[in-house]
């Protein structure tokens, strides 16, 4: 029998994980990375960055 | 009868012309797009305006080498059912990008195999369901593909063919069906690639009501070689 057991990372309260590219509330990370890879940031800095990222979508 | 070059070039734009002139009875197409519109079919019904509430049904022989834009910005549109003797590869680039009229994408008889979905339904934010299954085994970019797809409900995905980053976190109201179609699509073998999905606990609660307590976790846990992202 085998049971596995998932890992999540999860943000603080207000808070968002990101590497640069990706950006959570929370995470399951994949075999090899490792939560180093991320740092948080404010929902305000996140909100700021989404609003670029939609500008990108809206006109690409 | 063998056609030249010339003769097959006008046919097609008679074709084309009787096309736009039943499209244009019911509003039509900008004629400033005209030029766009004879200079390549695939983006035949881009910027269309059909009737409110119209089931739009198109059968073809062969797979369209393209159908990049092909309902861009279409409106009126509720349903469209595509179906193909054929099965190939070709571009979805776009194909309901801003059609915010479509309710159902039918391809169930239409089997291709996409080689990008990028701004597939891109704002298309009354879409709810697509029905019939999409193969990913060709597909390399799938940016934007369901960039404010609010109403998405319904999608299932070739298991295993899924080998590129997806972002499902405007689908909010994805089905448990669907949840466990994008999981059970994602490739075994890929490396380095991230899907997101909504809110996880909007998604354990969906996928569990129907898959039974601890189910989420247990096939999201399987996913070894994937990162899953929740907004």
């Amino acid at each position: 029998m085998k049971i596995e057991t998932v890992k999540y990372l999860w943000a603080n309260d207000g808070m968002w994980l990101t590497d640069g590219k990706v950006y959570a509330k929370v995470l399951k990370l994949a075999e090899g990375r490792s939560a180093e890879e991320f740092h948080e940031i404010t929902d305000e800095e996140y909100n700021t960055i989404l609003a670029t990222m939609t500008a990108e979508a809206e006109e690409s | 009868m063998n056609m030249t070059l010339d003769e097959l070039k006008a046919r097609a734009k008679a074709d084309l012309d009787n096309a736009f002139e039943k499209g244009k009875s019911h509003g039509g197409i900008d004629e400033t797009q005209l030029p766009q519109y004879y200079m390549t079919s695939i983006t035949a019904w881009n910027s269309a305006k059909f009737p409110d509430g119209y089931n739009f049904k198109l059968s073809v022989r062969d797979v369209p080498e393209s159908m990049t834009s092909i309902f861009m910005y279409a409106s009126g549109v509720k349903t469209v059912t595509l179906t193909c003797e054929g099965t190939g590869t070709t571009s979805w680039l776009q194909v309901l990008r801003g059609c915010t009229s479509v309710e159902v994408f039918d391809v169930t008889n239409f089997k291709v195999f996409p080689t990008t979905i990028r701004h597939f339904a891109n704002n298309a934010k009354s879409l709810v369901s697509i029905i019939g299954e999409i193969d990913m085994s060709n597909c390399t970019n799938a940016g934007s593909a369901f960039y404010l797809a609010q109403a998405l409900k319904d999608i299932r995905f070739k298991e295993g063919t899924i080998s590129i980053a997806l972002d499902f976190h405007w689908s909010t109201k994805l089905s448990a069906e669907s949840l466990h179609s994008i999981l059970m699509g994602l490739s075994p073998t890929v490396t380095g690639q991230t899907l997101t999905l909504p809110k996880y606990e909007t998604c354990k609660a969906t996928y569990n009501a129907v898959y039974g307590d601890g189910s989420f976790d247990i096939i999201v846990a399987s996913k070894t070689n994937w990162t899953i992202a929740y907004s």
